[in-house]
């Protein structure tokens, strides 16, 4: 061993024991687990460098410190859409673009500029390698992500000490990554930014800034967005992200060796495969898949593949059909052409990727990639055409997998997750949102009375009063709603920073859409407190003393209110850096009864609003109350919604009986009120069970 | 009278997608421009306190920033109900954004239940005319033209990026919005005739901006 090595021996020991340490803090870990872990840890301790890694990879697979330093990046997802700049030869995504690459290569220009880079990169990695000792290929391709831990470990006698042992190379990208405020570091030469170039975004090198210096890179998350926005302050988002990225270090190593468990393969650092589904897997889940492998994890629990296999070369043909609108300058004739141009560069202007590099008029490759996404997905579906929020859908998918896997899993939200959510009558987010409002209603009813109230404010003087019935916010939404509507059709995005978002949709694609209403109660749980804080206090008082205004702008306190209400649901969401304030502070709360709902009960009272609109809409028509003005008038969309059938039937009963009065209405309406299952439902099961063992007591 | 009543004004702003309506929107509010607004969906709102006159009476003006897109209307159909003053947007390089002002404005009056449609107070924003004059499409003329044609609505021709316009428009916004929610408290004679009384044609009257 050289002296680097003892050093890099000796030292480690203060930061072994912080890892230790935070895998016991984990509550999820089992006693079985924590025991393999610390033990395979101490006997791995000493491989710090290459050599070592090189000398005993037969036990690597086996070792969890050696999957630690190895494997356990925080690097960015693959971005395959990008590699031509920025990430060239990130082989992270090496293998989901070899995976579905069958459309023709005019449509991935880039691809061949890939090959190059990766081809350089490697070509200079066996040159250098064979210096110290023959070296894997792939295996130099993972090594300077095990540096992760001393960065993300602030013990500087370890990484200090580790980097002497290091190639030069190495070194140089330690010096680089471990210090972000190390401003010498710029003048680095081209080997590091070679091996720069496949680390991870969040600490990407200087030599990369130097190259791109207007992008700023340290500013940016490992996404690529912009850390900084008007409500997390840069500082805010390091000192988080500080805490946050060991935990993913720690979820990563349980993924592992969960995978391990189940027998499944991770090449390269990226399992194709996942466990069935089962409580275990839901849990970890929830508390997060690796970023660099949720491309793959979302594509897996969305059965992408299965879509794709059924729709061969229908992404490729679209592209074709594409590429003839323009020359037949036929464009002009799809309205959504226009909308989408109009968004692309209004999709995530804070994302790097996102970005034209400066002093180039060069189009990014990610918005070209977005706009074919969007473009051939209007004219795949075209009940729904192009919605604005689809742009941000696609454009999050595109930073983790490719761009016809992008389509699809764009097809699968729009119509397995969130459907009819972005048909051109909104009819969909409609529905979600009266779901939302009972949902509210049921598991926060404090929170309710005051959305309630401030939406008797709103309906006081509408010309259908007579028909306030219980179920008239399911028809007439309240505007909060307005705020909420974007939570659903843009799955949070923008709504929530980019971690937290990112966490929901992981158990969106797991767990179904029923999530989605999981995290909005679950987010307005968390602020409810502000929301209820400045509450009017006297409500029933003035709304007794006004009943003679006509309730006509007369409820200051209300409006005022109503304002701060909107204020908190429009920001505290932007608020919410550390995902776990959601997860841990409610989803995992078993106690609380918001964790009971489920899928079923989500597709339940979605039909169940579903008809309840209609009715009302019908009842309205016929009243003649809302006259023409009703703003929903294709039927045909229906359909597609979840209880087309159901709703149909209900229409035929309506028109039977054109005399209905608004009383009537009232009553009828009224009377169907949602019952959601309680945790005492179990009534009808118990009656049965005691029937049961009624007759069998006859019997005997 | 010098009743410290809080007023509270409700601007809606309404155009077609990509017109500026959010740049316009920070701009009057927190005087900044930044290239990178997103795309905004459903609807977004700010608030900015506005002082009338000499001081004695303020108010909190509530903007609302909408989504552009046509299938969106439907979704804001609920809150336009109480508007004290809707701001229509159109892009001066965009003539289809143009020649939509008339339809927002129907499609505003529609929903919106006001007493009196044709005192409503709109306004008119041909934005974005920092962009060079070979790329306007829609003159000034023409603008003046629809403003007149729709009933005399006043029209400000705006650059948010360059601060052109913003605050005079929304000066005019303000003075329509208390006008308006002072006919609706004339309207509604009640125990409330206190809370609004400014002299609103006075010249000196402007907001504080």
């Amino acid at each position: 061993m050289r002296e680097g090595d003892m050093q890099g021996y000796v030292e480690p020991s203060a930061i072994r024991m912080k890892v230790s340490k935070s895998f016991d803090d984990d509550s999820s870990l089992s006693k079985n687990n924590s025991n393999v872990t610390s033990g395979d840890f101490d006997s791995g301790v000493g491989m710090n460098t290459r050599k070592n890694q090189v000398a005993s990879q037969n036990i690597t697979m086996n070792n969890p410190i050696y999957s630690m330093k190895a494997k356990f990046g925080i690097r960015s997802p693959s971005v395959p859409n990008f590699q031509d700049s920025l990430y060239s030869g990130n082989n992270n995504s090496t293998p989901i673009l070899n995976n579905s690459r069958r459309f023709d290569p005019g449509i991935n220009k880039n691809e061949s500029n890939n090959m190059d880079t990766r081809k350089y990169w490697k070509e200079n990695a066996d040159v250098d390698s064979a210096k110290e000792t023959p070296i894997d290929n792939n295996k130099t391709h993972d090594d300077p992500a095990m540096s992760v831990i001393d960065l993300y470990n602030d013990d500087d006698g370890y990484s200090r000490n580790n980097r002497s042992s290091m190639g030069h190379q190495l070194e140089d990208y330690h010096l680089e990554s471990d210090d972000e405020e190390d401003e010498d570091s710029e003048n680095n030469h081209e080997s590091s930014e070679m091996l720069a170039a496949v680390s991870n975004a969040e600490f990407l090198p200087k030599s990369i800034t130097l190259n791109r210096k207007e992008l700023n890179t340290e500013h940016c998350d490992r996404y690529g967005f912009k850390k900084k926005n008007n409500y997390v302050s840069e500082e805010t988002y390091n000192a988080w992200w500080e805490d946050y990225s060991g935990y993913c270090i720690r979820r990563k190593h349980k993924w592992l060796l969960l995978l391990q468990k189940s027998g499944l393969p991770v090449h390269n650092d990226i399992p194709v495969r996942f466990p069935p589904h089962s409580e275990k897997l839901k849990r970890y889940v929830r508390k997060g898949i690796p970023a660099e492998w949720r491309g793959n994890a979302w594509w897996y629990f969305a059965r992408g593949q299965e879509k794709l296999n059924k729709n061969k070369d229908v992404y490729s043909n679209l592209l074709l059909k594409m590429g003839n609108l323009e020359d037949e300058t036929q464009k002009g004739k799809i309205q959504d052409l226009d909308v989408i141009e109009r968004d692309l560069n209004r999709t995530f202007p804070d994302n790097i990727h996102f970005q034209k590099e400066a002093f180039s008029t060069k189009e990014p490759v990610m918005i070209k990639s977005l706009r074919r996404v969007l473009v051939a997905f209007s004219l795949y579906n075209t009940k729904i055409g192009y919605c604005q929020s689809m742009n941000f859908l696609a454009g999050l998918l595109l930073l983790f997998m490719d761009e016809e896997k992008t389509f699809w899993m764009l097809v699968i939200i729009t119509s397995r997750y969130l459907p009819g959510v972005h048909n051109v009558n909104l009819e969909g987010v409609n529905i979600d949102q009266g779901v939302l409002l009972l949902c509210i209603r049921e598991y926060l009813p404090e929170l309710w009375t005051e959305i309630e109230s401030s939406y008797n404010g709103y309906t006081k003087n509408t010309p259908n009063n007579s028909a306030n019935s219980k179920n008239l916010f399911l028809l007439k939404l309240p505007p909060i709603t307005l705020c909420t509507a974007s939570w659903f059709m843009s799955c949070f995005i923008g709504v929530l920073p980019i971690e937290t978002t990112l966490r929901i949709w992981d158990c969106m694609f797991y767990e179904d859409s029923h999530f989605l209403f999981k995290a909005s109660l679950a987010i307005f749980k968390i602020c409810e407190p502000d929301l209820l804080k400045g509450k009017p206090s006297h409500r029933s008082f003035s709304q007794y003393s006004l009943t003679n205004t006509k309730q006509h702008r007369s409820n200051a306190c209300q409006d005022d209110y109503d304002m701060q209400m909107f204020q908190v649901i429009q920001t505290f969401p932007k608020t919410i850096i550390d995902p776990n304030d959601i997860f841990e502070k409610v989803i995992f709360k078993r106690r609380l009864q918001l964790n009971r709902l489920d899928q079923n009960e989500i597709d339940k009272c979605r039909k169940y609003v579903a008809v309840q609109r209609q009715k009302h809409k019908n009842y309205d028509d016929i009243i003649g109350k809302l006259g023409n003005t009703s703003p929903f008038d294709e039927k045909s969309d229906e359909q597609n919604l979840h209880g087309g059938k159901f709703i149909d039937n209900s229409i035929n009963i309506l028109g039977k009986d054109l005399k209905m009065t608004s009383e009537m209405v009232n009553e009828a309406l009224s009377s169907e009120v949602y019952d959601f299952k309680r945790g005492f439902s179990g009534v009808n099961w118990n009656n049965s069970i005691k029937e049961r063992v009624k007759h069998m007591r006859k019997k005997k | 009278m010098s009743s410290r009543k809080k007023n509270l004004l409700k601007v809606i702003v309404l155009g077609d997608s990509g017109v500026g309506k959010t740049s316009l929107m920070h701009r009057y509010v927190n005087d900044k421009y930044s290239q990178q607004y997103k795309a905004t969906i459903g609807a977004d709102f700010l608030t900015k306190e506005v002082v009338i006159d000499d001081g004695s009476q303020a108010a909190t003006m509530q903007v609302w920033d909408t989504a552009g897109q046509e299938r969106f209307q439907s979704l804001g159909v609920a809150f336009y109900r109480g508007a004290d003053c809707c701001v229509l947007v159109y892009d001066v390089t965009n003539p289809k954004s143009f020649d939509n002002i008339k339809s927002w404005r129907d499609e505003f009056l529609i929903h919106a239940n006001v007493s009196s449609p044709e005192t409503f107070p709109f306004v008119i924003l041909g934005n974005k005319i920092d962009i060079e004059d070979s790329k306007q499409k829609i003159s000034a003329k023409q603008g003046q033209e629809m403003a007149k044609e729709l009933g005399n609505i006043p029209l400000f021709l705006t650059s948010a990026k360059d601060s052109i316009n913003v605050d005079v428009a929304f000066e005019e916004i303000t003075r329509g919005a208390l006008q308006q929610n002072q006919n609706d408290a004339d309207a509604f004679k009640d125990d409330f005739n206190d809370a609004i009384n400014i002299q609103l044609d006075d010249e000196s009257s402007s907001c504080a901006c």
